[in-house]
This record gives C-alpha cells, structure tokens and sequence, in this order.
C-alpha cells in the first residue's frame, strides 16, 4: 500500500541521494510547538539557507510514525531528523519522550536491516521555540556529518547495497538542549 | 468542502497560529518563558530542569504537608484555653517538634508559591484551555482550597496574631450585612461558634483546616483526571531539591516567637508581628481595602481565573481529534497506553472483526489532537483528518523526489 516505491532506473540513481545545490537530501519532520512557528523555514518546509534541508510541520514529535522514517531512506534521503521540545516540556507531555524511544528502537531495526549504514544517519533534536541558533548549529553538524559518510545504496534489493556498516558514534543524535 | 489536506492543516488551523490580538502577546510571552527555561538547560540537563515540574513540585510539597501536620495534630489542643501552650509544648519540647513545625509551615508557602508559578507557566505555555479545562477548574479549585487551609493554619496558633486576623475576618464579613441583609453577622457567628471567640471557637477553625485539606485530594483527583500519566512525582534531583530547599527552611529559619492571644498588644502597635505574605495577604489588605473591598477583589481574581480557558477559547477544537478506522484496528491497545490524555478507551466487542476482542474509541472531548496515537500504531487504524499518514508519506516522497 506504499506508494513510496522507487523508480529502478540505474542511470539516474548515481545523484538521486544529491540535492539540487549538491548536498545529500536530508527530511526533517519538525514539531509545531517546537521551532515549527518561527520564520526560519520556508513556506515549502526548506530550512532558510539549506537547499538540501526539508521539513514537514507536525502537530507534536510523537506524532512521527517510524514507518515515515523508514519511507524517507527508501526514497533517497541520507538523513533524517525530528524536532521536538526539550525533553520535559512536551507540549503534550510525553510526546518527545514516546519519539525518542521509538526511535531508538527503529534505528537498531533499520541499522540491523542494512537499510541505513549509520546509526547517526537518524538524528533527535529537542530544542525550545526561541532556539534559532541552537536549531541551524545542530543542522550544521548533521548535515556535515551525513556528507561525510558514502551515499547511501539505493534501496533497491541488490548485492551492493550492503555499505559498509560503520558504527561510528552519532554525534548529532539526541543533540537537545546543549550546543 | 475541499478534502482535507495537509495543506489546510498547516498554515491557519495549527494549534499555534497566535498571531492575532491578544494570542500574539501571550505568544511573546511564552517565548519569554521558554527562553528562560533555554538559560536553566545551560546549567542542568533539561530532564531535571525544575520549571518542567512546578505541579510536580507543587505535590511533593503537599504530600510533605500531610504528615507533618498529622504529628501536629498529636499534640494539638483546640480550644482557646489550651492552643496556644500545646503550640508551644510541641515546639520547644517534644523532640523535633520545632523542626517537623517548621516543615509544615515552609511546605505550605512553598506550596501556594509553586501553585502559583505552576498556574503561571500553564496559562503562559498555553497549556489551560480547551481539552485542559478539566485540570484549570480544578487547579483554581485547588487554589482556592490552599489559601484557605493556609489562612486557617495560622488562627489555630490562638496567639494575637491570630486573634487580630480573627478580629479582621469577623469584621470584614459582619461590613456585608449592609449588602446581603444579615448574612455577614450569620457567617461571623457561624465562624466564631458564638458572638465572640469562645472555647467552641478552634474547634470551627480547626474544621475549617482540615475540612477544606481533605478537599484537596478530591479535587487532586479530578485535576489528575484527564492525564494519563500525570507528571506526579518529579524525578529524584528535582523532588530532592524540594524536600531539601523546605528542610533548609525549617532548619536555619525557626518558627517565630508569638505572644498568646490573651496578651494585650504593646503600645507601639502590631509592628512586632510577622504576617505571611503568601496566606495573609488579603488579610494585610483589610486596612486599605475595607472588608467588601477584599472580598470584591478575591471574587474578581477568582471569577476570572475559573473562566479563563474560555477566553480566548481555542478555536481549532474538535478540528482534528483522531478517528480509528475500525476494520483496521486489531484491538492492541498501542494506542491506548501511548495517548497521554487517557482519550481512546478499548471498548469490548465493537469491533467489526469478530476475532478482534475490543476497539478503539476516541472520546472527542479528552483528545488533544496530538497524534501521539498515529505514531503508535503499527496497523493504519488510528489518524489525524487533516494530516492522515498517507498526506505525509505523499509529502515525504515528494519533497525527496
Ligand atoms: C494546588 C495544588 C496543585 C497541585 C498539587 C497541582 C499538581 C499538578 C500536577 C502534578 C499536574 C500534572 C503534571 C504537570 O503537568 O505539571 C498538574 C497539571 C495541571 N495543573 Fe495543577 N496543580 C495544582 C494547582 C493548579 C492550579 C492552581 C492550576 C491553575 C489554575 C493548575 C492547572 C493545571 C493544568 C491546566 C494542568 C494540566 C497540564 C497538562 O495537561 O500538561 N494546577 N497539576
Ligand atoms: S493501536 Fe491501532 S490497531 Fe491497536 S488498538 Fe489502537 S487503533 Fe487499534
Ligand atoms: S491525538 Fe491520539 S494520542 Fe493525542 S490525545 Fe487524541 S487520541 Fe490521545
């Protein structure tokens, strides 16, 4: 029931983990009680100043099924990250608390998979609605992080898609409050 | 009317479109609050952050009320003869007796003061109207309750403290015959068992302290009532520093001295009595104000405190509570354990799979229209209308491709 199947066209693939400014594609999806209202982000969900940055405005950062994440690496993104509120202040109380745990779980699911290679390919941030600098230091770091790992394969069911699995430590994860 | 659509969600229908009148200023408001919260997060991680958890705190303190004041009560006499010795018998006799007095009297300020921040921090983060109306009331309820046992507290010392705010009360109730024929003398009466303050007297007080105590744990209920996992107890370093900030108190600051009521004030006036800025405050009000005048304003603040979720009002209720699509669901109850507003009950034999014991059903009323629900479902069953999962998996393969 995924419409997010992929298109098997070899040519076209070497650059499809690219954007259009020549980074890989990073997704985001980026709670509204969080940074959401600030003017940082684009109407079209690209993050000001980060072509290759976009985000999708969700009402809390437990509202995020992991299956979504999932669907993301499937269509070509190099990495994926949620915003939420810091860890305590959920607008909803446990939203980021639930996210967080379910994503932790997801990610060992997907790195077991070899759907991803790096554990650091999914990021946590959890940041207050007046954190601007935090917010664009913490996209800074995961997105030169996530330039620094081999594109990901193509998700198509083939013998090279196994990448290297290197378990280096995720910087970015969880990056909430410091900075 | 178009489909719904991601599209209508996002820009006017979010929950946190305040950008109009008086929306806007407390927008900035809670930017405000929030930066201050950024600046504690430098200083300690942001799980331990003590402003997360003013209620929390709020109930630590009340639970360290409970058996302080039982022990009180061991040695409390309530009549206007014995009070004032048996106060003093506990405090300067029985072992810890002043310390276990001190800790009922600085949980008690530092509960109405964390009630207070608590109520603050609610109404600035927009955490009070709509689906939260149930824990405002009955926060304000709470409120109201606090002030009273707090107030009570004091008379019950029978010292001339208590004697003059006896004195007061009495006389700002017997100000409203002129408003409300006899009622004021009635209730003055009532209060002081008698015309004036009698042996009967405490025993009303002492009612009228613990009457409205026991209350707080009914209302407790009701407040916790919408939340399923209600943040009750703080973790350990923010419930430590609690307990600890009170034990402090009572350690370094011991409980003031006080003459018994019988005692004829000294010439020089009441300079020499300490009020407690937290509970006598209308009663330090009453030479300015007069009687009606404070009691006008408590009703004023009160009035409008209990109609505040209402104004504004959030006018995205009801927009986008989730709805379960009842041949996928499973009867797994992921849902149910995830929803922090305790808002999807598993109802026993409604699903329209007969090999499904129970069904989801959201109650519209206690939704928050979070989504917490969406994200735990592993069977497509549960979503939001204006941001279904397949709008925002269509959105995620369109803004990759
Ligand atoms: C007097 C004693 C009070 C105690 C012990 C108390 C305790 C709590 C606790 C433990 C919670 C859940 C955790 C949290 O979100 O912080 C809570 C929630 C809440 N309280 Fe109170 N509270 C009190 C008074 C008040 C007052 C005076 C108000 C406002 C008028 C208020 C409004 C609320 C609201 C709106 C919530 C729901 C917050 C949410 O859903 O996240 N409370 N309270
Ligand atoms: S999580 Fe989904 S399948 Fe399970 S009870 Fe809730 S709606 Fe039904
Ligand atoms: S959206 Fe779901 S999780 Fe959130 S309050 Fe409503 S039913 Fe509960």
């Amino acid at each position: 029931m995924t419409q997010a199947t992929v298109s098997t066209d070899k040519l076209s693939t070497e650059n499809k983990h690219l954007s259009s400014n020549g980074k890989p594609k990073i997704i985001g999806f980026v709670c509204e009680w969080s940074l959401g209202r600030n003017d940082i982000i684009h109407e079209d969900g690209t993050v000001k100043g980060y072509e290759h940055i976009k985000t999708i405005k969700i009402p809390c950062s437990g509202f995020v099924k992991t299956e979504w994440v999932t669907v993301a690496f499937e269509n070509n993104a190099q990495g994926v990250f949620v915003l939420g509120c810091p860890l305590g202040d959920c607008h909803f109380n446990e939203g980021n608390f639930i996210i967080n745990e379910r994503l932790s779980q997801h990610v060992t699911r997907l790195t077991n998979r070899k759907t991803i290679d790096d554990a650091g390919r999914v990021a946590e941030l959890y940041l207050g609605v007046t954190a601007d600098t935090e917010f664009t230091q913490s996209l800074e770091d995961f997105s030169r992080y996530i330039e620094s790992l081999p594109p990901l394969a193509a998700p198509v069911k083939k013998a090279k898609g196994a990448a290297k699995p290197a378990s280096k430590a995720a910087p970015v994860a969880a990056a909430g409050g410091e900075a | 009317m178009a489909s719904p659509s991601l599209d209508r969600y996002d820009p006017d229908q979010a929950p946190t479109a305040r950008d109009k009148g008086f929306d806007k200023v407390l927008d900035g408001i809670h930017r405000g609050v929030v930066a201050v919260d950024r600046f504690i997060n430098r200083v300690i991680p942001e799980e331990f952050n003590p402003f997360y958890y003013l209620g929390g705190m709020t109930n630590v303190l009340w639970i360290l009320l409970v058996p302080t004041g039982i022990f009180l009560w061991f040695y409390y006499k309530p009549t206007t003869s014995d009070a004032f010795s048996s106060v003093n018998y506990l405090t300067a006799v029985v072992p810890f007796g002043g310390i276990i007095r001190g800790l009922h009297r600085y949980s008690g300020d530092g509960m109405i003061l964390m009630a207070i921040l608590h109520m603050l921090r609610n109404y600035f983060t927009d955490r009070y109207r709509g689906f939260r109306d149930v824990p405002w009331v009955s926060g304000v309820v709470l409120l109201l309750l606090t002030g009273l046992v707090g107030m009570t507290g004091y008379l019950l010392v029978w010292d001339q403290r208590a004697l003059i705010i006896t004195t007061a009360i009495v006389q700002a109730l017997q100000s409203l015959d002129g408003i409300v024929g006899g009622l004021g003398s009635f209730m003055a009466k009532a209060l002081l068992a008698g015309n004036e303050p009698n042996n009967l007297t405490l025993a009303r007080m002492f009612f009228l302290h613990v009457g409205p105590a026991v209350l707080i744990f009914f209302f407790l209920w009701v407040h916790y009532l919408r939340l399923h996992r209600p943040k009750i107890w703080p973790p350990m370093f923010v419930t430590l520093l609690t307990v600890g900030a009170v034990v402090l108190a009572a350690g370094i600051l011991p409980i003031e001295k006080t003459l018994a009521a019988g005692v004829p004030l000294a010439s020089d006036g009441s300079s020499s009595i300490v009020y407690d800025v937290f509970y006598l405050l209308p009663v330090l009000a009453l030479p300015n104000l007069g009687g009606a005048g404070v009691l006008a304003v408590l009703l004023l603040i009160f009035g409008i405190l209990f109609i505040v979720p209402w104004l504004p009002r959030k006018k995205h209720r009801y927009v986008n509570v989730a709805f379960v699509t009842p041949e996928n669901c499973t009867g797994c109850q992921l849902c149910a354990i995830d929803c922090p507003f305790d808002a999807i009950v598993m109802v026993e034999g409604a699903n329209p799979n007969p090999r499904n014991k129970e069904l989801a059903v959201v109650n519209d009323d206690k939704c928050a229209e979070c989504g917490i629900c969406v994200g735990a479902c592993p069977f497509h069953a549960i979503n939001l209308p204006l941001a279904g999962e397949d709008m925002i998996k269509d959105k995620v393969v369109a803004l990759l491709s």
